[in-house]
């Protein structure tokens, strides 16, 4: 019921998520064209999907697509007692009530406070919901575009902070100037037992 | 009676055979085009089947017969035997052409079922090559028991819709040719499993109806529930085989639904009788209904589930039924030997009906042993119960609950109209209302976000009365102005320069009297109003006019009439929408209490009383009492309490655990009670009641109670708390709920695990519900739960604490005063004298961490006597009560009370302590509520590393005011604010703002310069001189572009200068940059 409620209001009050990113896109420059022709000289696990780019800091990071379900403005975030500091608090995302996580303090980044340029991304996997806020959004990222060798197994030796939670890595191709891309295993941060310590008392 | 119900029967029967016609159809025509579809071929069979059966079962035996021949066939077709041709597929036709016909005619004319059915066997003997000389035996077999006409004009197929089922042989139907025997027999060999089953039921069909003949005879003579006895002896237990392949879903699916209610009842009498009968006595007048109404149900279990097909447990009732018979017209005493052997017979027929599958013979059968032997015993003596004045009362000892034996005999007992009743049932599923019970609550975030609106609507009209009033007085100023200018243009000739100005300020007395005014008018000099030209027009156009006429015929006059009828039109329509907005506001009014109404009727759609559960409950209790060769009655109170049927669900195996504990650890064996003086047999009582916005379900044994030192010992050796050795008995029963806890030493079958209070209190905390545990030595162990009634809605308080907005359920909170200071107290711990009762204080913001931020302070530390929200002389404080503890709990400020809809906290944070869930307010903001037991368990530690509020504080949004005469500019510049996720607050000129200002200071102020009353100049030098406001920045945005107007502001301390029309970017970033918002 809640779900098709929401539908609803996605439907009437906000564009449905390409466009928004396709907005954004607009807005930064960054953004590569829809139309992109597909290659099939791809690694199977990283075709066909996209993934949302954004900064962490001066860190790009990326979240494939199918694990989110918005995007936006940082929402108001109703603070709640005895919590650890990087559960934000509860936000009100069309109905219904979603956590808000700031990932940088998840990760043990030193968080300069929250700026109103902020974005938040809602991840999900199958018994969960958390927004994430995040620095900037970059918009999305076509791993087609580009070369198969570019995209490679985490390089990232010490398992701690942001570094466990890298499934891979896009190493830019000689003619970008672009940053190093590490892709964010949304399914391993959500699964992870300091996010899941809050199922009962 | 009997008649009409069995009318009932036939006439709900050719229903549903009518419902079946169209499927046969489409089956046979479908088969014809493609004889091989093994599915569509199946479900024919099946349907034939059933018509077969049922027809036999309400007594239409031609009917019966005829769909036996399809059946025949279409098993030769499915084994392969017999081709599906056209030619069968025309035979079929027209045997459903019949069941057609039976449809239509049954009920009116009658059939004439033997030639149709001599017809068809003839037509499928041919069809499946059986020998035609044999035609005529199989025939007259078959003739015998079917009546020549069927139906309505055959009187006799009426008065005796019984006599076929005299004769039928079970293997008559199967046995119409040698042949076809042996083509049966073929089949049973062969190891074709679909067609064996088919034939056990087939067989198991007639062989049950045969058997049950007894029963089914009754059932339909006595019209269900009618108080004939039958004598017609049932066989000793019946063959294994449960007729669960052939009773329609549908069918079964009500049986299980009528059993449960008869279950249910059967649970509530045996209550009854446990409860009042510890010993032997005779048999009580009221005992004897209630066994009267035992043996009712029982004969109605027993009748159902003949006629269903569930011959294990009819053939079982039946022999409980026998027992009842005697207890209720041959005994005269009855004892608790007795009740248990019928609670034990209860059981049991609850385990049959739940497993039908699972025959229990032996358990059965043991049972009909000790029925033979109870009844054997005493079966000689004479009856005195039935005349026995006695109070049953008295007997029963001071246990007995005689408000519970109250409450049955009150009670309606669902009776013989139960098939009516049902008819006007309608099964939905839980998904379903609970999707409703959803929508209910989204439609009532609605309806607020609504009334938020229709303030704002309310504030508009307002709003549109000002500026009407603002235009009236600028036409009616206009209107003198240009009257005086004329009338002076007139007056003195020629003269030049006579304004209207200051006339205009005495223009009201002047219009009084234009003679008066002529004579001012030559006194008055200022400035002219009008541009030189449009006096130089208008004095030639006057010229030809009389100076009363003039007025009418000139252009700007006309201009100014227009203006004042708009006017009043912009009065009329502000009067309409006034009187819209009340209409909507009743409207409104209406909508929300049928709302509530709904809301309310919703759930109580869900609303199951306890009676659902209780029989589960007994068992458990029965069941470890035998196990432990303990002698244990359970009581039960307030079985009609009623709670949302998921809670109830979610209840039961913690109660279960509970009464499995009560028996295990607090019932003493029967020779220690002796010894101790007790009664041999414990009781527990379980009772429900509703308090307020609560069910408390209370169950309480007669045991030892608990063992303090053993949990003392226990807690000390598993590290529980280092001061186990100092605790008071109360922190110690606390201990029981500790995961892992068990003071047993051996782990046995029942209970020492130490798995299970702690999931009890978990579950019992799923349902926001609380459970205490309380004990007294050698008396007994209470346990009390408190569940809230329901989990959707609820009234609460909504306050502020630190600036965030909380909420309580209103049924927590008992008081909200203010305190004096002087009536705290700090010196051990913070306690407060309300009256003559003293209180723990409790500061909500210590209790939630909510700490300023240290550096924000300049660098003090906030005293530890004076809690940060206490900033007040008086403070606020709520009485709260929850779980059994008292305190006042320090607040910020009030709000409101409001219904409102609880929600989780989101699928990532489940638990969150301290918190029990969050709602949704209409403006869309979030408020958590607050779960105040748990908030008093707090230990004052700081959690983990709490997030400051601070932290959140800065990311309030920005506040900003529009202070502007003009309603369009506040509302273009208050959408631009507001989609920067910004607050604005609006005000209609310098004096508004100042006054809004002693409200909240905003972040920033958005000026006008031209604004009545007091403008933007001498605001800002007003808000110049008050030190708290001198701080917030001041953007002019004006029309004026002179630099004489920038510069002027400037030095009155305006800190930004905005051109209308402006550039949403750069005034969003001015803001931004003067807020020091900007990134």
């Amino acid at each position: 019921m809640i779900e098709s409620n929401q539908i609803q209001n996605t439907d009437r009050k906000t564009a449905p998520l390409e466009e928004l990113i396709a907005e954004i896109d607009a807005e930064t420059g960054g953004g590569p064209g829809i139309a992109q022709p597909v290659s099939d000289a791809l690694q199977p696990a990283y075709r066909q999907e996209q993934y949302i780019r954004f900064f962490l800091e001066d860190i790009l990071l990326a979240i494939p697509m199918s694990g989110t379900l918005e995007i936006g403005h940082r929402p108001k975030i109703t603070w709640l007692p005895n919590l650890p500091d990087w559960v934000l608090g509860i936000s009100n995302i069309r109905g219904e009530i979603v956590s808000i996580v700031d990932l940088k303090a998840f990760f043990g980044m030193p968080s300069h406070g929250l700026k109103r340029s902020q974005r938040f991304i809602i991840v999900h996997d199958h018994d969960m919901k958390v927004g994430l806020v995040v620095d900037k959004i970059m918009g999305i990222f076509f791993p087609n575009r580009i070369d198969k060798n570019t995209v490679r197994s985490s390089p990232y030796e010490e398992e701690v902070g942001i570094a466990s939670y890298i499934s891979g890595v896009v190493v830019p191709g000689e003619n970008h100037e672009e940053e190093l891309l590490n892709i964010l295993d949304t399914e391993k941060l959500l699964a992870s037992p300091r996010m899941t310590a809050f199922r009962s008392e | 009676m009997s008649r009409s119900s069995s009318d009932e029967i036939v006439q709900g029967y050719i229903e549903e055979v009518r419902t079946y016609v169209p499927s046969l159809t489409e089956g046979i025509e479908s088969l014809r085009e493609r004889p091989g579809q093994k599915e569509v071929l199946e479900e024919t069979h099946r349907l034939v089947h059933t018509i077969k059966g049922a027809s036999a079962m309400v007594g239409i035996y031609g009917l019966s017969h005829i769909a036996c021949q399809m059946e025949d066939a279409l098993e030769d077709v499915i084994s392969g035997t017999l081709d599906f041709t056209d030619e069968t597929s025309r035979i079929m036709s027209e045997t459903v052409g019949h069941f057609r016909a039976y449809c239509s005619d049954f009920l009116e004319k009658g059939v004439n079922a033997r030639d149709r059915l001599r017809e068809t066997v003839i037509s499928y003997r041919r069809l499946r090559s059986l020998p035609p000389e044999e035609d005529q035996a199989a025939l007259e077999k078959l003739l015998e028991v079917v009546p020549e006409h069927e139906g309505r004009v055959t009187e006799e197929a009426d008065q005796d819709p019984l006599s076929g089922i005299e004769e039928p042989d079970p293997e008559l139907s199967i046995d119409t040719s040698p042949e076809d025997n042996e083509s049966l027999m073929a089949l049973l060999e062969e190891p074709d499993p679909g067609s064996e089953v088919e034939f056990d039921g087939f067989e198991e069909d007639f062989f049950q109806e045969t058997e049950a003949e007894g029963e089914f005879d009754s059932f339909k003579e006595e019209g269900f529930f009618q108080e004939t006895e039958t004598d017609a002896p049932v066989s000793e237990p019946l063959p294994a085989e449960p007729f669960l392949s052939e009773p329609l879903p549908e069918l079964l699916e009500s049986f299980y639904e009528e059993a449960e209610e008869h279950l249910q009842d059967l649970g509530r009498s045996l209550n009854i009788l446990e409860s009042q009968i510890i010993k032997p006595v005779p048999i009580s007048p009221s005992q004897k209904e209630v066994i009267r109404q035992i043996r009712r149900s029982v004969h109605t279990l027993k009748g159902a589930s003949a006629v269903i097909g569930l011959t294990s447990i009819s053939a079982f009732a039946h022999s409980a039924e026998d027992l009842l018979d005697w207890l209720y017209e041959k005994a005269g005493e009855i004892d608790p030997e007795i009740v248990s052997v019928l609670a034990d017979s209860s059981g049991l027929l609850e385990r049959l009906v739940a497993h039908p599958e699972d025959v229990q013979a032996a358990k059965a059968h043991e049972l009909k042993v000790r029925y033979r032997e109870i009844m054997a015993s005493t079966g000689g003596k004479p009856g005195t119960g039935g005349i026995s004045t006695q109070e049953p009362d008295t007997e029963a000892g001071k246990e007995s609950p005689g408000p519970s034996c109250e409450l049955f005999e009150g009670t309606e007992y669902p009776s013989p109209d139960m098939l009516l009743h049902q008819a006007k049932t309608l099964r939905v599923g839980m998904g379903r209302v609970d999707e409703l019970v959803n929508l209910a609550g989204e439609l009532i975030i609605a309806s607020s976000a609504f009334d938020q609106k229709m303030d704002s609507f309310m504030n508009t009209i307002g709003e549109l009365e000002l500026s009407r009033d603002r235009l009236r007085d600028i036409a009616k100023e206009m209107e003198i102005g240009y009257e005086v200018k004329a009338l002076e243009g007139l007056a003195l000739g020629r003269t030049e320069g006579r304004g209207w100005k200051k006339g205009g300020n005495n223009g009201q007395q002047l219009s009084d009297n234009r003679q008066r005014l002529r004579r001012e008018l030559s006194r008055t000099t200022t400035d002219n109003g009008f541009g030189e030209n449009s006096v130089e027009r208008q004095r030639t156009s006057f010229e030809d006019f009389d100076s009363l006429e003039l007025d009418r015929y000139s252009e700007l006059n006309l201009i100014i009439r227009t203006l004042n009828e708009s006017v009043i039109d912009v009065g009329a329509i502000n009067t309409h929408m006034a009187n819209l907005y009340s209409d909507l506001d009743g409207h409104l009014n209406r909508q929300r209490v049928l709302l509530s109404e709904l809301q309310d009727k919703l759930m109580r759609i869900r609303m199951t009383p306890m009676q659902t559960i209780t029989n589960k409950l007994r068992r458990t209790v029965r069941e470890i009492a035998s196990k432990l060769g303990k002698k244990v009655r359970l009581v039960i109170e307030g079985a009609d309490i009623e709670l949302d049927r998921v809670i109830w669900e979610k209840i039961t195996d913690p109660l279960m655990h509970i009464l499995r504990n009560a028996v295990d650890h607090g019932a003493e064996p029967p020779e220690l009670r002796q010894a101790l003086g007790k009664p041999p047999v414990a009781t527990i009582k379980l009772a429900a009641s509703r308090e307020g916005n609560q069910v408390v379900i209370r169950i309480a044994d007669d045991g030892s109670g608990l063992n303090y030192e053993a949990i003392r010992t226990s807690a000390r050796k598993a590290k529980i708390s280092e001061r186990a050795d100092e605790m008071s008995q109360e922190e110690l029963a606390g201990f029981i709920f500790h995961p892992g806890f068990s003071t047993r030493n051996k782990i046995s079958e029942v209970s020492g695990r130490g798995v299970g209070m702690d999931v009890v209190k978990e579950n019992i905390q799923d349902l926001k519900g609380t459970v205490r545990v309380a004990s007294w030595k050698s008396k007994g162990t209470q346990f009390t739960i408190r569940i809230p009634l329901t989990l959707a809605v609820v009234r609460a308080l909504i306050f502020t604490a630190s600036g965030q907005t909380f909420a309580i359920a209103l049924s927590e909170i008992k008081e909200i005063i203010r305190i004096e200071p002087k009536n705290i107290s700090t010196e051990i711990e913070k306690v407060v004298r309300i009256g003559e009762e003293v209180l723990p204080l409790y500061y909500l913001a210590e209790l939630l961490n909510i700490r300023k931020d240290d550096a924000e302070s300049t660098g003090e530390t906030v005293p530890q006597n004076t809690p940060p929200t206490t900033s007040s002389a008086r403070p606020l404080v709520l009485i709260v009560e929850a779980g059994g503890k008292r305190g006042a709990m320090v607040i910020g400020r009030l709000i409101g009370q409001r219904e409102i809809v609880i929600k989780s906290t989101g699928s990532h944070l489940r638990y969150v302590k301290g918190i029990s869930g969050a709602t949704i307010m209409g403006d869309g903001s979030v408020v958590p509520i607050l779960n105040v037991e748990e908030l008093f368990e707090t230990e004052t530690i700081a959690a983990e590393s709490p997030v400051s509020m601070e932290k959140l504080m800065t990311e309030t949004p920005l506040e900003i005011m529009v202070v502007d005469d003009s309603v369009s500019i506040r509302q273009v510049v208050s959408r631009l604010m507001e989609d920067q996720g910004w607050k604005v607050k609006t005000a209609k000129d310098g004096i508004d703002a100042l006054e809004r200002l002693r409200e909240a200071s905003p972040n920033m102020i958005v000026l006008d310069i031209e604004m009545p009353r007091m403008n933007g100049y001498e605001f800002l030098s007003a808000i110049r001189v008050q030190p708290a406001y001198q701080h917030i920045p001041v953007v002019m945005l004006t029309s004026r572009t002179t630099e004489k107007h920038r510069s002027k502001a400037i030095s009155l301390g305006a800190k930004g200068f905005i051109v209308k029309p402006y550039n949403d970017e750069e005034f969003i970033d001015m803001v931004l940059e003067l807020t020091g918002e900007s990134a």
